[in-house]
């Protein structure tokens, strides 16, 4: 009982710091989410490239990209 | 359409490629990919294009055209073209082309304030007229009309022009399969045969090949018939042949023995 008393006081201290654990796992960051392209003269075939990064501590994986 | 790295080790990069092909676009318009990951956090994220398609022309009420024979289509279509407002120079379309020999098409001056659609022509503006000839073929089609500008941005359009013709007489099953009702019973089966609307539908001959084969019809509407398909012979029945003929027109269904496979069928008109 006062081992368990033990852990809730220091669960309730770490939490107190506002000190998080960084997340486990991938962790996927996207700049920008929106592209803006303005004026595109019709019979273009457009290019656009959106950059992935991972700050996580495990392979991200993209499992499918569904154009719509 | 879109590729990507499917894998991005811890501090790593990587990228989404989209491409989105304009031909076919006009105005403001978004697109987007829906992307799945095994970030539980982003485990679905959209990722978003936003562009604005400007070319020589705008085609109203929409860019392509829809003809046909149905009851939702017309044989007959209409395209307003106008000189889009941030081109320069005069729009004269020439150099008409139809991609297919029965569909006839024509360009001409829009008239003063003339409504195509939903769009009200203004001075300057052209329309095409289109129109599908009885030797369209039945069923879903495609074809492609092209004209010149004469403009610099666009020199050339193509208009994808979407057909369908329903054919004047339908058979549903497209094969019958005859079965014994109870054990021991003859070998039977039945189709409906249905007259599209505006077609004569008289009540339809039939012959069934080889012999041995008993047909009967029943009128169960205006422009339905549903045929009884008998095997008056010794055990199974061959393969065999049904030939209908509605109003002008003919149609061939085959007839199965229970068991046998096949999945060919013919319509003629």
């Amino acid at each position: 009982m006062a081992r368990g008393r033990v852990w809730v006081v220091l669960a309730l201290a770490f939490l107190g710091t506002g000190v998080q654990p960084s997340p486990a796992g991938p962790r996927l960051l996207i700049e920008p989410e929106v592209h803006e392209l303005g004026q595109v003269v019709r019979g273009e075939n457009v290019e656009v490239r959106f950059a992935l990064s991972n700050a996580g501590d495990a392979v991200l994986r993209i499992l499918k990209a569904d154009p719509g | 359409m879109a590729s990507f790295d499917e894998a991005i080790p811890p501090g790593g990069r990587g990228e989404v490629v989209v491409h989105v092909d304009t031909s076919q676009l006009e105005g403001a318009q978004s697109r987007w990919v829906i992307l799945e990951t095994n970030d539980p956090r982003r485990a679905m994220v959209k990722l978003q294009i936003n562009l604005e398609v400007r070319g020589s022309v705008r085609l109203l009420p929409e860019r392509a055209l829809r003809l046909g024979r149905g009851r939702r289509s017309e044989p007959e279509g209409r395209l307003l073209i106008q000189r889009d407002p941030t081109e320069e120079g005069v729009l004269r379309p020439h150099e008409l082309q139809a991609s297919e020999p029965w569909l006839h098409v024509a360009l001409r001056p829009a008239r003063e304030a003339e409504a195509v659609g939903s769009a009200v022509a203004a001075a300057g503006d052209w329309v095409l007229e289109a129109r599908i000839a009885e030797t369209a073929p039945l069923g879903a089609s495609r074809a492609t009309i092209r004209f010149r500008t004469g403009l610099q941005r666009e020199p050339e359009i193509a208009i994808p022009v979407f057909v369908y013709v329903r054919p004047p007489v339908r058979v549903s099953p497209e094969v019958v399969r005859l079965a014994p009702a109870t054990p021991g019973g003859p070998f039977e089966g039945e189709l409906l045969v249905v007259v599209a609307a505006g077609e004569e539908a008289p009540a339809p001959e039939f012959e069934a090949h080889p012999e041995g084969f008993r047909v009967e019809a029943e009128r169960t509407g205006p422009r339905h018939y549903r045929l009884r398909v008998r095997w008056a012979g010794e055990g199974a029945p061959p393969e065999g042949l049904l030939r209908i003929r509605v109003g002008g027109h003919d149609l061939e269904v085959p007839l199965r023995g229970d068991g046998a496979a096949s999945s060919d069928s013919r319509q003629e008109s």
